[in-house]
């Protein structure tokens, strides 16, 4: 009786932390998701950005001795404005179609972003710490890391954020008909090419937001875009591609099996259920449970 | 018994196939004498860092060669191909390690075991989109980085495998020198250029740059979609593990992140990419390029104090490539080409 | 009584809680050239797609020359000598006329009879020997056309079915295509359904016209008896601008 209790415990813990550790992973991830529903956009060069973010807090907490969470305004904006940058260079032409050669340009980016992260910053890993670092909040027979806890409410500030902007204001809405057909939209007076690169500085923004907020308890080092890609993927594609509230659920649902993988099973081994799920999204349901429809 | 190469005659008087056969010649003059060049290095007062260089090049060529097969001549954007690369590694690995069974024939149930998750794979994603594609090779390798790293008895962990050594042997496929690797990969390098030609030309080849150009119409013309792509992943598939096998003898050892990691699958398109897709030149060329880049980059790299400026030189020919000549080094000098088939 | 080289029975498909298609029937006879036209949004892509077997019907029955092939792949349809063409020309872009025709030459190529003489047989019905080894992006438009229409007769071709094929070409390059499209009908047998918005265009082209409005057959007959249909005016009359493009 007492071991099933234990593992019921255990079990529960594994849940929730999993839900505290997914609500990041959705963060991290909403931006991809807005990047393919607007523009069909696959940003394999999102971990980068995120990693930037990440990079920020560091230098903030580590040189500045500021909180990282103090300059989330500013992670945001200084990855909008790069993000502007590498879709005009890159991204811009490719607009509309989930071409294979888009994913590759996207991957050069992400070599050339890892590489110029690697000469600036080093190639050793790195470390924020945050007000909260360390602490650990108990309730009941549940402990939870308290950047963690202040990570998940960031992240879901955020997510409702986003999801208030494109639904309740002009410019969401505008950016909504774009996702939903381009050409309609211009018909009727949205000039898309202001809604795209804003939609695609707003994915870029979130992305360091997310790993400004991710670092104050997840190290950095400059290929840990690659290593964060793989879940910002497999998230969106459960949660939907295009669907904000969807890819946040995603990222939930992501961090749920990962920690209860963890524990049932082990910790080297956590990731493979979710590349299982993936393959079964894609072979079955490719628009996941909230997306668009893929053309 | 022809290989197709740039046509700059444009204003000539002489007819398309008089053209076409003409520059057909001189590709091959060219390439036979990079051939004989090549075979005879290891007859050269050529340093052994120099030799195996050049094996490291030819190995690299070969995966990008297989690679070229799904990806440039069917279209299909594999992006986790080192699947295949580490199961033809490990199982090489592990079968001579652990149970004495000579590469020479280890090395087949590596293709064999690539095969099986070719199919596997294959099924559940070939009727995607192209991008799903793309994403599950990804899942499916960066799953196998877990699985090789947690299953230490087996594959040595995140430590990797190391081949017993056994100095010169033939039955152990080893040597001390790169020159017998020199060969066989060179073997290589000129047999899947042949199957690449061979290929390109046959109905197989047809149907696969059809479904490639525009699947539905290719459908509308009667080929069967799903069963040509699946075909071109098995054959890619066991390509890639048989050069494995030669990956595996030659460098003797093998780790999770160099089998399955996206870095390392990443690298290996880039010899098509660059050099043109679906071409029988364009992986050769293409990865001809690379490596002297790399070369170059890494001893000026290190001068300068960088480790890996290599992986941003990559990136930076990725992006040139994709943005500027889509078609590769080989592609955009065959615009002029008339002959399609055959290059 | 010649046989029935399609029967469209009952065909209805839905997309989520749209109607596109509801109750479809009708049948067309060997040799016939039939036209099927609907203003805009009336569910003829649709149809089109579930008779070329890209789409399944959510109910309904598609028959070729007797035989059941509802659940037919699209590309053993081909096979079998059903054959489409493509509202936006789609001809595979990295290879030559000649290529594109040997595709589909060497997948539905009869037994007994060799790939190559296909290709040259239909390469000289469609006038294109001059091009042959030119790429698509090298042609006219209605070359491209023209190409299209061989890849889609090569090897084997019973029925044809021409989505929109008269878009975008100019009178004379129209006349010439109608032209092409009934030798084929005439000379190799084949029969014809053609998928137009445009009613004055196919009026001299075919002897019968199927009319969908609303995702459903609202009429079947002549291109006179048409024109004065009253059900057919008041479908046009709303979207006649548009018609009359």
């Amino acid at each position: 009786m007492e071991g099933v209790q234990a593992a019921l415990l255990l079990t529960l813990q594994a849940i929730l932390s999993g839900v505290l550790v997914g609500g990041v992973y959705g963060v991290l991830s909403i931006g991809l998701s807005l990047a393919f529903g607007v523009m069909r956009i696959v940003n394999f060069a999102h971990g980068e950005l995120v990693m930037y973010g990440m990079y920020a807090g560091v230098i903030a907490s580590k040189n500045f001795g500021v909180d990282p969470l103090l300059i989330l305004p500013l992670s945001f904006v200084a990855m909008a404005l790069i993000g502007s940058l590498q879709y005009q260079v890159v991204f811009r032409r490719f607009v509309g179609q989930a071409t294979l050669q888009q994913l590759l340009a996207a991957i050069g980016c992400a070599l050339v972003f890892q590489m110029i992260a690697q000469m600036i910053f080093g190639a050793d890993t790195r470390t924020a710490s945050s007000i909260f670092s360390g602490q650990y909040v108990v309730f009941g027979p549940f402990f939870f890391s308290m950047p963690q806890i202040v990570a998940f409410a960031i992240a879901v500030v955020a997510t409702v954020l986003v999801e208030a902007l494109l639904r309740m204001t002009v410019w969401g809405k505008a950016v909504r008909a774009v996702a939903d057909d381009m050409e309609t939209a211009e018909l009727v007076g949205v000039n898309a090419s202001y809604i795209n690169i804003g939609a695609f500085a707003l994915s870029a923004g979130l992305a360091g937001l997310a790993g400004t907020v991710l670092v104050t308890y997840f190290p950095t080092y400059p290929s840990v875009g690659f290593s964060l890609m793989p879940i910002i993927i497999i998230a969106t594609t459960i949660g939907g591609l295009g669907s904000i509230g969807g890819t946040f659920l995603g990222g939930i649902c992501c961090g749920i099996i990962q920690q209860v993988t963890a524990m049932l099973w082990n910790s080297a081994l956590q990731d493979v259920p979710l590349y299982v799920l993936l393959m079964l999204f894609i072979a079955f349901r490719p628009t996941g449970f909230f997306g668009l429809r893929s053309e | 018994m022809e290989a197709a190469v740039t046509d700059q005659a444009a204003g000539n008087a002489a007819s398309p196939a008089t053209k076409a056969a003409s520059a057909h010649r001189r590709a091959f003059a060219y390439g036979l004498i990079a051939f004989v060049l090549v075979a005879c290095l290891p007859l050269l007062p050529v340093n052994n860092y120099i030799l195996a260089a050049t094996v490291r090049a030819l190995i690299f060529i070969s995966l990008g060669q297989a690679w070229n097969v799904v990806a440039g001549i069917g279209g299909l954007l594999s992006l986790g191909h080192g699947v295949f690369l580490g199961l033809g590694c490990y199982t090489t690995g592990i079968l001579f390690n652990k149970y004495g069974v000579p590469p020479w024939l280890g090395v087949w149930v590596g293709v064999g075991l690539s095969l099986l998750v070719a199919l596997v794979m294959g099924s559940m994603t070939l009727r995607m989109r192209g991008v799903f594609f793309a994403l599950a090779t990804v899942a499916a390798s960066l799953a196998m980085v877990q699985i090789s790293r947690h299953f230490v008895d087996l594959t040595g962990g995140a430590d990797g495998l190391a081949l017993k050594f056994f100095g010169n042997s033939l039955w152990a496929a080893q040597s001390r020198t790169p020159a017998p690797f020199l060969y066989a990969a060179l073997a290589f390098v000129t047999a899947y250029y042949w199957i690449t030609r061979w290929i390109l030309n046959s109905k197989f080849g047809l149907e696969m740059q059809a479904v490639r150009d525009d699947e539905v119409a290719a459908a509308a013309a009667g080929v069967a979609v799903f069963r040509t792509k699946m075909l071109g992943l098995l054959v890619s598939a066991a390509m890639t593990a048989l050069a494995a096998g030669l990956y595996m003898q030659f460098y003797m050892a093998i780790d999770p992140e160099a089998a399955f990691g996206l870095s390392q699958a990443i690298q290996l398109q880039l010899p098509a990419l660059i050099g043109g897709l679906g071409t029988a030149w364009g992986p050769i060329i293409g990865g001809a390029i690379m490596i002297f880049l790399s070369e170059v980059t890494n001893w000026g790299g290190t001068k300068v104090g960088i480790s890996g400026l290599d992986i941003f030189v990559y990136g930076l020919m990725l992006l040139a490539v994709v943005l500027y000549a889509p078609k590769g080094v080989v592609g955009t000098l065959l615009r002029n080409t008339v002959k399609g088939s055959g290059r | 009584m010649s046989a029935l080289a399609l029967e469209v029975n009952g065909v209805a498909r839905n997309f989520g809680g749209v109607v596109a298609l509801r109750d479809v029937s009708f049948s067309v006879r060997e040799g016939e050239v039939m036209g099927l036209i609907g203003p805009n949004g009336a569910g003829k892509s649709t149809l089109f797609e579930i008779i070329s077997g890209n789409l399944r019907p959510t109910a309904g029955r598609i028959s070729y020359f007797g035989k059941d092939c509802t659940t037919t792949a699209s590309h053993l349809r081909r096979r079998a000598g059903m054959c489409r063409t493509f509202q936006k020309v789609r001809l595979f872009e990295s290879m030559t006329v000649r290529q594109n025709i040997s595709v589909a030459a060497s997948q539905c190529v009869q037994p007994g009879r060799d790939v190559q003489e296909e290709v040259v047989a239909i390469l000289a019905q469609l006038r294109l020997e001059a091009q042959s080894e030119r790429r698509p992006s090298e042609l006219t438009l209605a070359d491209r056309k023209r190409v299209e229409i061989g890849r889609a007769i090569a090897g084997y071709c019973r029925l044809l079915m021409l989505d929109e094929s008269l878009s975008g070409l100019t009178h004379d390059e129209a006349q010439h295509l109608i032209e092409e499209i009934l030798t084929l009908n005439r000379s190799r047998g084949i029969t014809v359904i053609v998928v137009e918005h445009v009613l004055s265009v196919l009026a001299a082209m075919v002897k019968r016209l199927v009319v969908l409005h609303n995702a459903t057959v609202v009429a079947d007959g002549t291109p006179t008896e048409i024109a004065h249909d009253p059900v057919v005016i008041e479908a046009y009359l709303g979207t006649k601008q548009k018609a009359l493009r």
